[in-house]
């Protein structure tokens, strides 16, 4: 089934729209929500002037030259937290000087800039205008961003025209094109001039997004006009996260763009993916839902279920529900569970590991839970939802938060920090996860998925706890270089052209509950040799050993080297840390799923787990 | 309007007058028939209703005036701070709420810590706060997140009350110099106190609001004592409240009679009755579910019909007090027919429920190689073994088990009767065949420790000391020696404890709760989680880790003095040195890396393997109780790498397929097995079940006993009949937990016959001894377990070959820095060893100082090699130290 097929289902879901009281709607959270409170910044706010505190003592040690220059680095953050004007000076003269600091001295500097910029709104003494001589596309990429970045911090007038160059040059990097969007959105009319040009414009749909997003910064109604007659451009499956998240990250951004779309038309399937792509980020912002819904013919108006229909849907669970095709239904890629659950290690750490959530779970918390997930929140699940000064929405779990800087975890797993300073209102959200996801479902999906839920962790089942060593989590190549495709790649040719694991060319792919990635998951249909990649921590050295429940049709690297005579199990010396294990998948040869096994052979002390998480 | 200056004449006994100073001046309270009196304040005013001293006195003066006295005092309230978690001000206890006629105000000692530079704030403050008083708003706060405080419980758009309450403003009393405890010197604390007693004086009379004076007479009673009046200098003992009544009553009824004597106890006990009922409804553990953030679903099925009874039973008891203080008979038994109904609350579980019995349950363990487990007590053998929460093995190789067949909680009119047992194997067959019950009539006692011939034990809202005095190993005195720890929710309630190398007791909650402590060194407080440490030789309570935990179930020391810290909802394990540091509330730490590898949640408590008994390659393993889900004992090998240590997974020692086996708790016992405490219940969660959930159980209650077979197990060693030289020797043995229980046991020797003996052992050690250092470690815990600082000692050891020694060393160095020489300079060795462990123990050291010298030094330890636990403590340290040195700045 092709997965926007999936959508035809949609409209058996008539029971969700009952009227009703029973669904938990959270009197809690609603009364927490309208309680907005301003951010009481004079409550603890240090910031220590220089010649107090650690500064001196850090200035010293930086410039004193006893400091090994492995340690410069961190220093510079610390200074970067607390130095006045002139201190951080010196990291910008440093910086811009022929002489000065480079590589990761430079990069933690720049970072020190940022930081100051941003949690404390302070420029460093001198030529600001200097810092373009690290525009240059010479400049690592990641400098050049930064510098840019920087530069829109920091509104010298002389740094608009070098970001105009950059942000029409053809040759720009998607990411440093959309740095320099930003940073130009800082510089008056003539940097809206630009972004607008391209935002209308652009040589491709990404420009234009980018352009589209940074514009969202300075004229919501403009942006939302462009965004919406992208999306309505759209061709299909073009993913429109980039597009929507202008507007999701923004106050009032759902409502302009849900006003901009009743002047164009949304294909059907453009409408969905845009449902979807909200969902994947926990967002169910009603006005845009509504507005997408009605493209998509999905109707998006939710009625909490009486306790009698939740008594039904958990009969039926027991009766009907299925767990091998609930299991199918948890492992779907649109419904995103994976990137946020993990089960047995492997999986998103964003909401709470599901490895043991059935037999402590009644099934009407289960199904309560996933239909409106707000309604009970485990401690340190609970977001929060900030509003900036530059009208800024953002949502997550708090992972770290100090005087100067609110760290939030979203639901795409990535850190935000907010400058204390940039909070304008606070409050308490629900659940990071998204409310609509069973809409994405049919009603035995949904019954099947509770069912799966249920018997995770439920001892002397296939869905108990276990704590053998099975690879469960694997990265699949998306799409192999051509010298791997056709024959086997020597090692060197292996080694050379194996692209790096964090490139986005490895895709993760979860073997089920019972330690099996199914054939099918892994070759999507197709008949060509595919690779997949296993990573192992190995704690304490020594001997490790690998069994494979069926060796056929498999090639097998590890660490680059080729095991040319494959057997079922194989051990292998290893020093401490992590261990790449590369396999190639030939379908032509092998039918079975693909199951690892870590073992200790006789005699070894090593201590060794396969690498779970995302 | 205030009332001012009523007559005196009319009623013979009135509050004012003769104790406050200048009396004329002072408005005057008339009490009339009716009237409400609700106290407020700190624990002066809180612990008065567990003796209700004063409030016999006010029932007896004044029979027929059918007073309702409401004691809302709650340990560590300011006039400025009053924590509290989530909407506490919707359980129906405002001070609106509760609308008095006349406040009693028990303020100042707390403030008065502030000193001299923080006076003039606190008289502008104490004229708001009055102001705020005569319209009934007594606002609390909770704090969000752990930085930001909101406040909550004041109702701007309610009016003002048309006849404003009558306020009696009391100072604070003295504090008094007791023997045998290290306490601060109670004329400094006095210097203080007096000025904030007489800044109370000012305002209230510049108010118009009667204040009395509690200050001199409490003085005056101290001197004229020849038994101790507090327990801990500040905090007054029953005694001490029995004076301290008298003296207001004579005060305020000269020339009365006394009460005689049978009335007023039975009076007090009416009394005493009615505020037990008050303080269950007022202190209600589960508050999060009664009104705080998750009352929905559950909660609100129960609940309301509960507190209704409660508060009808409170009103039953109130009409009691009024018979038996006007004289009139009252039946023995309360009669709370007709005081409400509970609601039937049916169970959401789904599955079936299979109890098996403790046989049976042991056959699904699967054990490691080559172990065997057999069960030592279960409520077969015990009936009384209900609901078992956490064990401890006292000097004479005895199991104390604290029970809590209350659980979930206090079920309006019926007395709850949780206890402590003394398991015990008098034939040495590995099965218990002895019980004692130690105690009786706790309510959730959710963490216990021992003491010689006693035990610390949780009894939330406070700590409680039992003690057998008379050695028949039954509790006969109780007392309450630590108030204000949240029982927002009693699974998050104070538990998992320990005491440390150095004689210090450890406990830990969980977020949701809102603490505040009132020790002789000022408020201590604690919002949503951390692990608290007590020194009971000094009554100090200091936070040890503030931490945005979910709920820390689990806190175990190594043989070097090395803590780690088990988070038992997520299941997230932290090492304790690197964000043990100091921070001030309400600031918590920075996030930490965790040093162990997760596999599973929820835990509940941790321990590591060191017994001869164990196999040798699982000596100094992390041992991790979990469950749900995978429910057994989880096994870590532990690596020490760089700072600090990193664990990995080996093969777990227990598992077992009983969905109700749940292993909370565990302890290797005098023999090297280790003794694992089963919970033994179908349901553990608060959030996904009523908390009257028919299906909670409270009738079982496990503990097993695992060993390895094919090493000998330990031969148990005599600690509570050794002499304390011999005691000494024990030191030196291999056992982490015998050293343990020795130390304890030691602890309750006199400290000169102690100290002696330790400076001859040390001095008859041999240097070149493999464990020299660890001996020398052991001795310089055993002098901090006595307060002896012993400044040589700790330079002995601070300079030990052994860089472990030198880092839990340098531990000592951080608590003993009032009574050293130049700690500084000691940490600024330290910052320079070439261990790192030494120097995060010495970067961790200096932030429980407070000025820029310490915070340079702590910057000097940048010179050397860091780490992420080096980085991130010496981040922890200095953040903590500017913004001391800022604040002082800001105050000059």
């Amino acid at each position: 089934m092709e997965p926007y097929e999936r959508f035809s289902c949609v409209p058996c879901f008539s029971w969700f729209l009952l009227p009703t009281s029973f669904m938990p709607v959270s009197p809690v959270v609603m009364r927490t929500r309208r309680r907005l409170f301003p951010l009481l910044i004079v409550l603890s706010l240090v910031t220590p002037a220089f010649g107090q505190g650690a500064g001196d003592a850090l200035m010293r040690l930086l410039k004193g030259g006893k400091l090994p220059p492995e340690r410069l680095p961190a220093v510079i953050e610390m200074v970067s937290k607390r130095g006045d004007a002139t201190e951080l000076g010196y990291f910008f003269e440093q910086l811009t000087n022929e002489n000065g600091w480079t590589g990761d001295v430079a990069a933690a500097a720049l970072d020190g800039l940022v930081e100051a910029a941003e949690n404390r709104k302070l420029k460093p003494e001198g030529d600001l205008s200097k810092i373009a001589t690290l525009f240059d596309a010479k400049q690592p990429a990641a400098v050049r961003n930064q510098a840019i970045h920087l530069a829109g911090l920091w509104r010298a007038p002389e740094l608009a025209e070098p970001l105009q160059v950059i942000a029409k040059a053809e040759k720009t990097a998607p990411e440093t094109r959309s740095a320099t969007l930003v940073a130009l959105a800082n510089f008056g009319e003539d940097g809206r001039k630009t972004i607008e040009s391209l935002a209308a414009s652009g040589d491709s749909s990404e420009v234009r997004a980018a352009a589209i997003s940074a514009l969202a910064g300075l004229d919501l109604a403009a942006a939302a006009k462009y965004a919406a007659q992208a999306l309505a451009a759209a061709k299909p499956k073009e993913d429109p996260s980039a597009l929507l998240g202008a507007f999701l990250t923004r106050q009032g951004g759902p409502d302009s763009l849900a006003a901009a779309l009743a002047d164009v038309t949304l294909s059907p399937e453009s409408a969905k993916a845009a449902l979807r792509s909200m969902y994947a980020v926990g967002r169910s912002d009603g006005s845009l839902s509504a507005a997408l819904g009605k493209a998509a013919g999905i109707a998006m108006e939710d009625k909490p279920l009486t306790p009698e229909e939740v008594s039904k849907l958990v009969a039926a669970v027991q009766s009907e529900g299925d767990v091998e095709r609930g299991e199918l239904v948890f492992r779907r890629r649109d419904l995103s569970c994976l990137n946020c659950h993990a089960v047995s290690g492997a999986g998103g750490n964003i909401g709470p590991d599901l490895s043991a959530i059935g037999p402590s779970n009644p099934l009407d918390y289960l199904v309560a839970s996933i239909l409106d997930p707000d309604a009970a929140v485990k401690e340190h699940f609970a977001t929060q939802i900030v509003i900036t000064s530059d009208g800024l929405v953002v949502t997550g779990i708090v992972a770290d938060e100090n005087d100067a800087r609110l760290i939030l975890r979203t639901a795409e797993g990535t850190d935000r920090s907010i400058p204390k300073a940039d909070i304008e209102e606070r409050e308490k959200g629900g659940s990071l996860m998204p409310k609509g996801l069973v809409k994405f479902m049919t009603r035995q999906e949904f019954v099947d998925l509770v069912r799966f839920l249920a018997e995770l962790g439920k001892p002397g089942t296939p869905y108990a706890v276990r704590s053998q060593p099975i690879v469960q989590r694997w990265r699949l190549l998306v799409d192999p270089p051509a010298s791997f495709e056709d024959s086997l790649p020597d090692e060197a040719t292996f080694r050379d052209e194996l692209p790096p694991i964090a490139a986005s060319d490895w895709q993760p792919l979860y073997s089920r509950v019972d330690g099996n990635l199914p054939l099918s998951d892994i070759t999507a249909g197709e008949d060509r040799p595919r690779y997949l990649l296993a990573e192992i921590d190995v704690r304490s050295s020594g001997a490790v050993g690998l069994k494979f429940d069926d060796a056929g049709g498999l090639d097998v690297w590890v660490n680059g080297d080729h095991i040319d005579t494959l057997s079922r199990q194989l051990a292998t010396e290893f020093p401490e840390g992590r261990q790449t294990i590369v396999v190639r998948v030939d379908p032509e040869m092998r039918t079975a799923p693909l199951k690892v096994e870590l073992f200790r052979p006789e005699g070894s002390s090593a201590v060794a787990v396969p690498a779970g998480g995302i | 309007m205030l009332l001012r200056s009523l007559a005196l004449a009319a009623v013979g006994c009135l509050i004012a007058g003769r104790l406050a100073v200048a009396a004329d001046a002072t408005p005057k309270l008339e009490l009339q028939p009716n009237d409400k009196i609700v106290i407020l304040g700190n624990t002066l005013a809180e612990r008065e209703t567990y003796f209700g001293h004063l409030e016999s006195h006010l029932h007896a003066r004044f029979p027929q005036h059918k007073l309702v006295v409401r004691n809302l005092g709650w340990s560590a309230d300011t006039i400025n701070l009053r924590l509290r978690s989530l909407n506490f001000h919707d359980h129906g206890h405002t001070l609106a709420d509760e609308d008095p006629d006349v406040i009693f105000a028990f303020f100042g000692l707390n403030e008065s810590f502030e000193g001299k530079k923080g006076l003039e704030q606190f008289k502008s403050d104490l004229k708001g706060f009055l102001d705020d008083l005569s319209r009934l708003k007594y606002p609390t706060r909770t704090v969000d997140g752990g930085l930001d405080g909101k406040r909550a419980g004041a109702r701007p758009d309610e009016p003002a009350p048309e006849n404003p309450p009558r306020i009696v403003l009391f100072s604070p009393i003295a504090a008094e110099d007791l023997d045998g405890l290290h306490l601060p010197q109670a004329a400094d604390l006095n210097a203080n106190i007096a000025l904030y007693a007489e800044a109370m004086k000012q305002l209230a009379a510049e108010a118009g609001v009667a204040f009395i004076d509690l200050f001199a007479p409490s003085q005056a009673m101290f001197a004229a004592s020849d038994e101790p009046l507090t327990i801990n200098g500040i905090h007054l003992n029953d005694a001490g409240y029995a004076r301290l009544a008298e003296a207001l009553d004579q005060a305020m009824c000269e020339g009365c009679d006394a009460i005689p004597a049978q009335k007023y106890e039975s009076l007090r006990a009416a009394v005493n009755e009615k505020n037990k009922q008050f303080w269950y409804d007022y202190r209600a553990v589960n508050g999060y579910y009664i009104y705080g953030g998750r009352e929905e679903p559950f909660g609100v099925v129960n609940f309301p019909a509960e507190f209704e009874k409660l508060r009808n039973m409170t009103k039953r008891r109130d009409e009691r007090v009024w018979k038996v203080a006007a004289g009139e008979p009252v039946p023995e038994t309360i009669d709370d027919s007709g005081t409400g109904e509970f609601v039937d609350v049916k169970t959401n579980v789904d599955r079936p429920i299979d109890l098996l019995s403790p046989q049976k349950s042991l056959e699904t363990f699967t054990l490691a190689k080559d172990f065997a487990a057999n069960v030592f007590a279960s409520e077969e053998t015990f009936p009384d073994l209900r609901n078992p929460c956490q064990v401890a093995f006292d000097a004479k190789g005895r199991l104390w088990v604290c029970t809590m067949q209350s659980y979930p909680m206090y079920l309006p009119g019926t007395p709850p009767n949780d206890k402590v047992l003394i398991l015990e194997d008098t034939d040495g067959d590995g099965v218990a065949d002895k019980q004692t019950i130690f105690a009786e009539g706790l309510h959730l006692p959710t963490g216990i420790e021992l003491v010689p011939h006693g035990a610390y034990v949780a009894q939330q809202p406070n700590l409680m000391l039992l003690k057998d005095t008379d050695g028949d190993d039954k509790a006969d005195a109780r007392e309450l020696v630590l108030h204000g720890f949240d029982s927002a929710d009693s699974h998050h309630a104070i538990s998992a404890f320990t005491w440390g190398p150095g004689g210090d007791l450890y406990f830990q909650e969980g977020t949701f709760h809102h603490s505040q402590i009132e020790t002789p060194y000022g408020p201590t407080r604690l919002a949503n989680a951390g692990v608290f440490r007590y020194e009971p030789l000094r009554s100090k309570l200091e936070v040890f880790v503030s931490y945005p935990f979910a709920n820390p179930w689990g806190h175990t020391f190594d043989k070097w003095g090395q803590n780690f810290v088990a988070d038992a909802s997520g299941g997230a394990n932290y090492y304790g040195t690197a964000f043990s540091g100091s921070v001030d509330f309400p600031k918590k730490h920075a996030t930490l890396k965790q040093f162990l590898e997760k596999q599973w949640r929820p835990t509940s408590g941790c321990e590591i393997v060191s017994s001869r008994n164990f196999p040798d390659e699982m000596q100094g393993d992390y041992l991790l109780n979990n469950v749900i889900g995978f429910q057994g004992v989880l096994q870590y090998r532990m690596k020490e790498v760089d700072s600090g240590f990193e664990a990995t997974p080996v093969d777990p020692l227990l598992k077992s397929t009983d969905t109700n086996f749940r292993p909370v708790d565990f302890e290797f016992g005098p023999d090297g097995a280790l003794y694992i405490c089963d919970w033994y219940n179908p349901l553990v969660g608060h959030m996904q079940h009523n908390v009257r959930d028919p299906n909670r159980d409270n009738k079982h209650g496990r503990v097993y006993r695992v060993h390895y077979t094919k090493k000998p197990l330990v031969e148990p060693v005599e600690i509570a009949g050794a002499t304390t030289p011999e005691l000494l020797d024990l030191l030196k043995t291999y056992e982490d937990r015998v050293r343990y229980r020795v130390r304890t046991e030691l602890h309750g020797r006199p400290t000169d016959e102690v100290v002696k003996a330790v400076d001859q052992w040390v001095a008859a050690l041999d240097s070149k001894d493999a464990e020299y250092c660890h001996h020398l470690l052991e001795a310089l815990w055993v002098k901090q377990h006595h307060e002896a600082v012993d400044e040589k000692l700790l330079d002995k050891v601070l300079t030990c070959a052994e860089p472990k020694a030198r880092a839990a060393a340098t531990r000592v160095v951080g608590y003993w820095r009032d009574r050293l020489g130049d700690p500084l300079a000691k940490l600024q060795t330290a910052v320079n060893d070439e261990h790192p462990r030494v120097r995060l123990e010495a970067v961790r050291a200096l932030s429980f100082f407070d000025n820029q010298q310490a915070l340079d030094v702590a910057v000097e330890s940048l010179v050397h090699p860091q780490d992420d636990y080096l980085e991130y403590t010496l981040n922890e340290t200095i953040a903590t130290l500017e913004g001391r040195v800022a604040k002082q700045k800001a105050s000059n």
